[in-house]
């Protein structure tokens, strides 16, 4: 992630942002918000980058204004930088789907018992991504989000470095599963949910950036009128099933509708 | 969208008591297939257990399903695409890069299939549905760092 470094008014097609970053004709950027409108984000392709002058020329204008300056405003603000987040969405290996239906791919890991003629056969599930992107996956109006692990609660798993955008449905969602890495990460319009974790064990979700998590427009309210439940983080507030040993740390949402970050409380002075 | 389960255990039974390949095969080359030609479009490809398979292609057809119950990499020396609607990794590997030697060129993998298509079931637990990659054992998958 970068920052702008000047402001990018609505309708340019030019931005800056460091300078000497790796970055070329072809790649797609992610502009978060830095309004108060949380749809305020704008998805754009590099024609070109400046490695000496950081200025960046996309191949469309900007649909929103969004801030920035050269220096972080963070002395100002008790550490608090609010230029323009830039993520880069482009990596070389990619996973995607057929745009059909707004019914992308998923990518599902679990455990599985296997029995064959009285034999018993236990497989773990461990999935390691590093620097993958992942994009045009969830499917709409359901739980399966683009990357999803679910009864996965034995081996090891990572993901790193990665982007996921997008989608149609949950970004990427941890049910039932245990001892996992979410780090590092951005996450880029997905609806309504960004990062779910549910009946979670040993999971830690630091450094992530999750933006541009909106409502969904297709499934109806129900005749009570029961609002979506959404978030850019919905850490164990799905419903009753109890997490354990859960590390968020140093994550940034911008650009979500509901909340960015939603999780159950406790009494004061509990801390099981 | 219709969820379904397994009548009895899900899945075929499979022989994973074979010895590695001390060689390894390469999608593109017919002699590496058990029928004598590289995987045509719609069909069910099979990786079987004890090979080390080499994906080769840009782009694949679109297959059906691709099962993986041996070791399946994609080539680092050139860009890849795969393409199918559903990817199960069962009892073998997947392998794009390795963490000391991250993907060089591009591999891209792309899923294939409508709301209503034909839905994979390996476990009566979970609900997976389709068009997706269904990993119940190994994968690894490296990029190139972009450094920001």
């Amino acid at each position: 992630m970068t920052r702008l470094t000047a402001p990018a008014p609505r309708g340019a097609s030019e931005l800056y942002v460091a300078t000497g970053l790796d970055l070329g004709a072809g790649d797609r950027l992610g502009l978060l918000p830095t309004s108060y409108s949380p749809h305020a984000i704008d998805d754009v392709f590099v024609s070109s980058y400046d490695n000496e002058t950081g200025r960046v020329t996309v191949n469309s204008s900007l649909s929103y204004y969004h801030w920035g300056q050269a220096t972080s405003t963070g002395p100002d603000y008790n550490g608090l930088d609010m230029r323009g987040e830039v993520l880069l969405l482009t990596r070389n290996v990619k996973i995607d789907a057929e745009d059909v239906e707004s019914w992308g791919g998923q990518i599902i890991t679990g455990d599985t018992i296997e029995v064959f003629d009285g034999v018993t056969t236990s497989r773990a599930g461990s999935t390691v991504m590093d620097n993958v992107e992942i994009f045009n996956c969830s499917q709409i109006d359901s739980e399966h989000a683009a990357l999803r692990f679910e009864s996965a609660a034995t081996a090891y798993s990572s993901i790193t470095n990665s982007t996921l955008h997008n989608g149609y449905g949950w970004g990427l969602s941890v049910v039932s599963s245990a001892n996992i890495l979410v780090a590092n990460n951005n996450l880029f319009k997905f609806r309504p949910m960004g990062l779910v974790l549910n009946g979670a064990r040993n999971v830690t979700v630091e450094g992530n950036v999750v933006s541009g998590v909106v409502e969904r427009e297709t499934l109806e309210y129900d005749s009570d009128h029961i609002v979506d439940k959404g978030a850019g983080y919905s850490i164990c507030a799905l419903d009753t099933t109890p997490c354990s040993d859960i590390k968020v740390r140093n994550n940034i949402a911008a650009g979500v509708v509901y909340a960015g970050f939603v999780t159950i409380g406790h009494d004061c002075g509990v801390y099981d | 969208m219709t969820g379904h389960r397994c009548v009895g255990q899900c899945g075929e039974k499979i022989n994973e008591n074979v010895a590695k390949e001390d060689r390894v095969r390469y999608w593109n080359v017919s002699d590496d297939w058990p029928a004598g030609k590289v995987p045509e479009e719609g069909e069910d490809v099979h990786i079987e257990p004890g090979w080390s398979m080499v994906f080769n292609l840009n782009p694949s057809p679109v297959y059906k399903l691709i099962r993986v119950n041996g070791n399946l990499t994609f080539e680092n020396t050139t860009d890849t695409h795969l393409r199918c609607k559903h990817l199960f990794v069962r009892a073998g590997e997947l392998n794009i890069g390795t963490a000391e030697y991250p993907m060089e060129k591009n591999a891209r993998l792309t899923l294939y299939g409508e709301r209503n298509a034909e839905t994979i079931v390996y476990d009566n637990a979970i609900e997976a549905g389709n068009k997706l990659i269904a990993n119940v054992n190994k994968v690894r998958m490296y990029g190139k760092s972009r450094g920001w």
